[in-house]
């Protein structure tokens, strides 16, 4: 995964989850009180600006941390 | 050559609102303000309790007839667009011919879909009059999403409002297309992710009663269900490809659209939808703030305020593009008049 890529996605995604950047280390956790419907439209809209891709919604929802997020996205950008 | 083309356009909605302050005041965990700058509505349209979509569609058509476009007596066919009709049967169109004065040689049938609604009343408008099987077609669209919706339902109550809209397409002698091409698409399999699951014969009762989810919105069987996430990812998939797809069959690239209006979802989809087409933002139209998303007619209500606010001139070429429950999803070009 780029650095420049990721930065932008981390960027996006601490807006989606309304937190400042500065908080969204790897370890962040996704917990029902931030992981909600909303924060989750803005990660799959960051996914698809940034990568360009599509991510089974499935699979997003069930991650729990921002780490879990960045190996899913690394995975699929790995898949094609 | 005869062709069809939208010459008016009038629409409704219900006097009963409901505002961001109402929600946040109900709903608790969100402000007005996060609910505006989320969505891009401030406040819904919401049909009273004993106001049915049939009521809805009847104050829009009178408001078009109003306009001096064209008389009761002149429409040769009736569609009327609907998810939320009046009875199980008969069709609400011809309860619609009786209260609006249509003849009654007049035809008048309802056809059952959402978002991509209005764009599908127009390939059949088109090929009602340019077939020669009626001059003068009445398209309606209205449908009352409101009464499907759990209170407690934050995931559909922030977004869905009631609303109709009256389009008249007649035939007109003109060199070229006023309407059209289009492209249509279905996907059956995203069912499941926009439904009312009970209610319907298939499963008529809802047993379970009210039950919440994990995001803690309360609904049982009968009421609306959509899974945001599963809508939004099916629509950055098919509405891109839908646009490229009709600027094909059109032959033209995007630069010559004059205007684009894509169904009103919400102005979080539309802005994403927007950036990834690379569509300038002053030909795009993002307006669903003061009624929500009507469904079947948040295009006609768009495209009626988009004249009317002089953003779109006639002669010019607006891409029209519906998109979701079923799944389903049209798209065509509309030749202002």
């Amino acid at each position: 995964m780029q650095e420049t890529e990721k930065a932008a996605f981390l960027e996006k995604l601490a807006g989606a989850l309304d937190v400042e950047l500065d908080a969204l280390h790897d370890g962040f956790q996704l917990t029902s009180e931030n992981w909600d419907s909303v924060a989750q439209l803005g990660a799959i809209a960051a996914i698809d600006e940034v990568y360009g891709i599509d991510v089974p919604t499935n699979e997003l929802i069930e991650c729990t941390s921002v780490r879990a997020l960045l190996q899913l996205v690394q995975r699929l950008v790995a898949e094609g | 050559m005869i062709k069809a083309t939208v010459t008016a356009i009038a629409s409704y909605l219900p006097a009963g609102r409901l505002s961001n302050a109402q929600l946040a005041d109900e709903l608790g965990d969100w402000s007005a303000e996060r609910i505006l700058e989320k969505t891009g509505i401030a406040t819904r349209a919401i049909a009273g309790a004993d106001e049915c979509a049939s009521d809805l569609a009847v104050a829009a058509a009178q408001r078009l007839f109003a306009g001096g476009h064209c008389a009761p007596e002149d429409i040769d066919f009736l569609l009327f667009c609907t998810q939320s009709p009046d009875y199980f049967l008969p069709a609400t169109a011809c309860l619609l011919q009786a209260r609006l004065g249509l003849r009654t040689d007049c035809g008048a049938i309802d056809f059952n879909q959402g978002c991509s609604g209005f764009v599908y009343g127009l390939a059949l408008a088109k090929s009602l009059v340019e077939s020669g099987t009626a001059a003068r077609v009445l398209l309606i669209t209205a449908d009352t999403y409101s009464k499907f919706i759990n209170p407690r339902d934050r995931s559909t109550r922030t977004i869905f409002g009631d609303g109709a809209a009256a389009t008249l397409v007649v035939g007109v002698e003109a060199e070229s297309d006023r309407l059209g091409p289009f492209v249509f698409g279905t996907d059956g399999s995203g069912a499941p992710n926009l439904i009312v699951p009970a209610g319907g014969l298939r499963r008529p009762h809802a047993e379970g009663g009210e039950t919440p989810d994990d995001a803690g919105n309360w609904r049982s069987p009968a009421n609306l269900y959509m899974n945001g996430p599963e809508i939004f990812s099916f629509s950055l998939k098919a509405v891109p490809l839908a646009v490229n797809s009709l600027l094909r069959r059109w032959n033209r690239p995007l630069e010559a659209v004059d205007f684009f209006i894509f169904h009103q979802a919400n102005r979080f989809m539309l802005e994403r939808l927007r950036n990834k087409l690379k569509i300038p933002e002053e030909r795009f139209w993002i307006g669903m703030e003061h009624c929500g998303n009507t469904v079947s007619s948040t295009i006609p209500i768009a495209l009626q305020d988009a004249v009317g606010q002089g953003r779109v001139q006639p002669g010019t070429s607006v891409m029209v593009v519906g998109f979701g429950v079923g799944y389903s999803w049209a798209a065509a070009m509309v030749q202002v008049v």
